[in-house]
This record gives structure tokens, sequence and C-alpha cells, in this order.
């Protein structure tokens, strides 16, 4: 009897020391830091990258269609710690970049799209969220 | 015996008074599932949602048949209940007369109304006269468009004037393709060697999703051209400035562009009116008035231009367009200079 609740209660420390371990130090969880462009308006940030065309050149998250394979892959823009190679990776920088790459960067194979501050700043903000964006949509429809 | 009976049979039919209720309730929330659908959503390939003439009666046929089949479908399976429901009998309550007329004699009559119904349909979507021809060739995942009797040659992309009737003569450039504007009439084969023919019509001004409709290998998915219907006097304008070759280059910017194309090996496959004679893929002389990239691939804007010329093969996997390396400066000024013919 004794025999049968000390064996279980070690297989109940084992067990869950692994899973607190797992959980703890080896799952998966957002690392990067909180970059966030506060007016920027996520869904209209979404439509943008579809009508300038980001999506012929970059993979972007929870854009299906945005799957060109020219410029990086902007999935994790947000945790990388330079832009273009050449500005602190900075909301300000990111908004500044959308708007005139070629000014920044001359040698850049990125296109001047005329794009106006309030698009800039609406796409860098959906940029930024990356994969969250889903998550973020769905925490919206509960609240509404 | 006697007892056990009465009890059996109170008990089945709570039984089906609920399993008939959870049914009824999930039937009306699919049918308000699929109304919500079909009011919310935009069905540019909707043939419910005619435009033209042909379009038109097919639409037609398909609600007569929608119609006449719903009854059928609700008076068997209506038989079928009563069949599980009633009780077991020695001989049969309707006899064999019945059988045969349901069974046999009223389908058949069915039938034969409705292929009355569709040569009737087929008969009216032939056309004799018509206003415009209009040449299609299908090519591996992108249609070539000609108007021969103006000399113009388009790609993807087909401009038609509102209320005249179009000849289509459709013909293939390697293996069967088949050419449906799904709101303004029915498909037609696109044969190698051997033209056919379709008649269309659109009643109102607007842009029509085409597709290829017959599997062609590889991207046939992504094998598609727009539809364009102007205003009479719009097209005329259209026609006009397209047959005119585009005018060479002023800027500095756009002539590197047009430099830029006759070198990097664009001019070998891309035919621009009296710049570059290539004829294995799309002409360009009015690529930057379009409204798609790739055959309906992408919608054309400055950025998936760009995207498109440096890698087409990322966004349309297979097609005969291969990844350029351009120096970033000639690409910007390639895309300017296409970008500046419309």
């Amino acid at each position: 009897m004794y025999r049968t609740f000390f064996l279980l209660l070690i297989a109940i420390l084992v067990i869950g020391g692994m899973t607190y371990y797992t959980l703890r130090f080896q799952w998966p969880r957002d690392r990067g830091p909180k970059m966030v462009i506060a007016d920027g308006d996520l869904q209209r940030g979404r439509l943008m990258v579809l009508e300038f065309g980001c999506s012929g050149c970059h993979i972007v998250a929870s854009v299906r269609q945005a799957r060109g394979r020219v410029g990086p892959n902007l999935e994790n823009i947000r945790e990388q710690i330079y832009l273009a190679g050449i500005l602190p990776n900075q909301p300000d920088n990111m908004v500044q970049w959308l708007m005139n790459p070629r000014e920044i960067s001359p040698q850049t194979a990125m296109p001047d799209l005329h794009v106006s501050e309030q698009d800039a700043r609406d796409i860098g903000a959906f940029l930024y969220m990356g994969s969250r964006y889903r998550m973020s949509q769905a925490a919206d429809n509960a609240t509404h | 015996m006697s007892m056990k009976k009465p009890v059996k049979k109170t008990c089945h039919s709570k039984e089906t008074g609920q399993r008939n209720q959870g049914l009824l309730s999930g039937f009306i929330l699919l049918i308000a599932t699929l109304l919500l659908v079909a009011c919310s959503v935009e069905r540019p390939h909707s043939i419910l949602d005619p435009a033209g003439p042909a379009a038109g009666h097919i639409a037609t046929l398909w609600w007569q048949m929608f119609w006449v089949y719903a009854v059928v479908f609700i008076v068997t399976l209506s038989l079928l209940t009563l069949a599980l429901r009633s009780r077991r009998r020695e001989g049969s309550p309707m006899g064999s007369r019945f059988v045969f007329a349901a069974g046999v004699a009223i389908p058949a009559l069915i039938l034969v109304g409705m292929l009355i119904l569709t040569l009737q349909t087929m008969d009216n979507l032939q056309a004799t006269a018509e206003d415009l021809n209009v040449k299609v060739i299908s090519h591996h995942w992108w249609f070539e468009v000609q108007y021969p009797e103006q000399g113009v040659v388009d790609a993807n992309e087909i401009h038609v004037p509102v209320g005249s009737m179009v000849r289509f003569e459709l013909s293939a450039a390697g293996v069967i393709h088949s050419f449906w504007v799904p709101r303004l009439g029915g498909k037609r084969d696109m044969l190698p060697d051997y033209y056919t023919e379709l008649y269309l019509q659109a009643d109102e001004p607007g842009v029509y999703h085409g597709t290829c409709t017959e599997y062609c290998a590889g991207v046939h998915a992504l094998m598609g051209f727009r539809l364009v219907a102007h205003e009479p006097e719009d097209f005329s304008r259209w026609l006009e400035q397209a047959a005119d070759p585009p005018p060479p280059p002023v800027e500095p910017q756009l002539q590197r562009g047009q430099e830029v194309f006759m070198r990097s090996g664009c001019a070998g496959c891309h035919t621009i009116k009296d710049v570059a004679p290539g004829t294995l893929g799309p002409d360009l002389t009015l690529i930057g008035g379009r409204r798609t990239l790739g055959a309906g691939t992408l919608e054309n804007s400055r950025g998936n231009l760009a995207g498109w010329i440096a890698n087409a093969q990322a966004l349309k996997p297979g097609n005969e367009m291969p990844m350029s390396y351009l120096e970033p400066g000639d690409l910007h000024a390639l895309v300017d200079y296409l970008w500046s013919l419309q």
C-alpha cells in the first residue's frame, strides 16, 4: 500500500517536473520586444499591404497572398535589430522607411511607392503585430 | 404482449419527435447560413448574377432545374420517411402501378422536359451577327487577346463595348484550355489548331472575372483574365489609344528603363509595339494600364510589378518567366518605364 503510494508520488513529481520545465523554459513564446505604433489601424494596414503590393516581394504574417521571395521575410520583423540593414528597428524608423526607402538607402531595391504617413503607420503597426494579428483580431471580435 | 406493445410505441414516437426537432433546427440553421453567405459575399464569378443575355438564359435554366429537382427531392424523401415510419404490412399498400409511375414514368417525363429546356437554351446562346471580333489564344498560363480588325494586341484583359454582341474566336497554343466568363455566358474549349466560337454580350459596364476552366497542368489555378465592359464611347477611345504605339520615352529614368528592357533579356520574350518583337510572353504595350499581373494572379500596382519582375516564380510557381537578378537601380527604372506604358 505504502509502496504504491510512494511510486505514485514519484511518478507525479517526475511528470509534473518535466511539464513545468517544458512550459517554463522550452515552450516557444513571444520573446521579441513590444513594438507598437499606437495610432496604426491594423485592419487597414493589412489591406494596404495588398494594395501597395508589399505582398509581391515579401512574406507577411496573416496575409495569405503575400508569398513574395524578393525582399526579406517580414513575419518576425519585430524581433530584428536593424531595418534594411541600416536603420535601428524602431517604430519611427519603420514609418520613415516605408515612406521613402530609396532616400534612406539609395542602393535598395525597394521602390518608393508614395506611401502617405498614415498609410505607413497602419502598415508598420500591422507588420509589427506579425502572427499575433490573428489573436488580436479574435480578442477584438470577442469584446465587440 | 398486448400490454407491452403500446408502451414501446409511445417511447419510440417520443424519440423520433426529438430527433425530428433536432433535424428541423439543423435545417433552419443551414438555410440561414446559406442566405447570410449569399448576401454578404461579393460574387465576381457567380452564374446566378448574370450580366448578359447568354448568362441570363443559363441562369434561368439553372433555376428551372433547381425548383423541379427540389420538388422531386422533397417528394422522394417524404415517401422514404413515410416508408420507414409506417408499420409493416404483408402486401404493398400502393401496388406496383405506383412504383412504375413514380419510379419510371414521371422521372422519364421530367428528364425529357429538362432536355427540351436545355436544347432551347443552347439554341438561344447562338448568335449570328456580331459587332466586334476578338481573337483569344491561350498559352501556357495566360491569354493573348487580338482585335484583328483594329490591329490591337493585348493580354489577359479583354475590353468590349457594353450592349454589343462580341464574337470570340478561340484557339490554343499547346494544350486544351477553356474560356469562361461566368457572369456573361457559358464555357467554350480552346483547342490547338482548330478554332471555336463563342458569342458574348455585356449589358452593364464593369469588370468581369474570366478564367481557364479546363485543367491545363501546372499553374492552371492562376490562369485568369479580366473582361472590361466600357460605354461605347469609352471603348472607342480606349481602342484609339491602344492602336497607337507608345511614344518614345523622354525622361532619363524612363529611357534607362527601356534600355534595361532591351538589354536584360525581357525583349526576347515580350512585345512592346515598335520597341521589341518577342512573342513567347504576353504583349506589354499596355501593361501599365492593366488591372492584374500574371494573368489575374495579382492586382497590378507598382509594388507588385517590381516583385513580379524580380521573382515571378514565387508568385506563380512554374510559369515561364524566369527570375531576374537586376541591379536595384535598373529594376526601379524598368518598373517606372513599364508603368508608363498605359
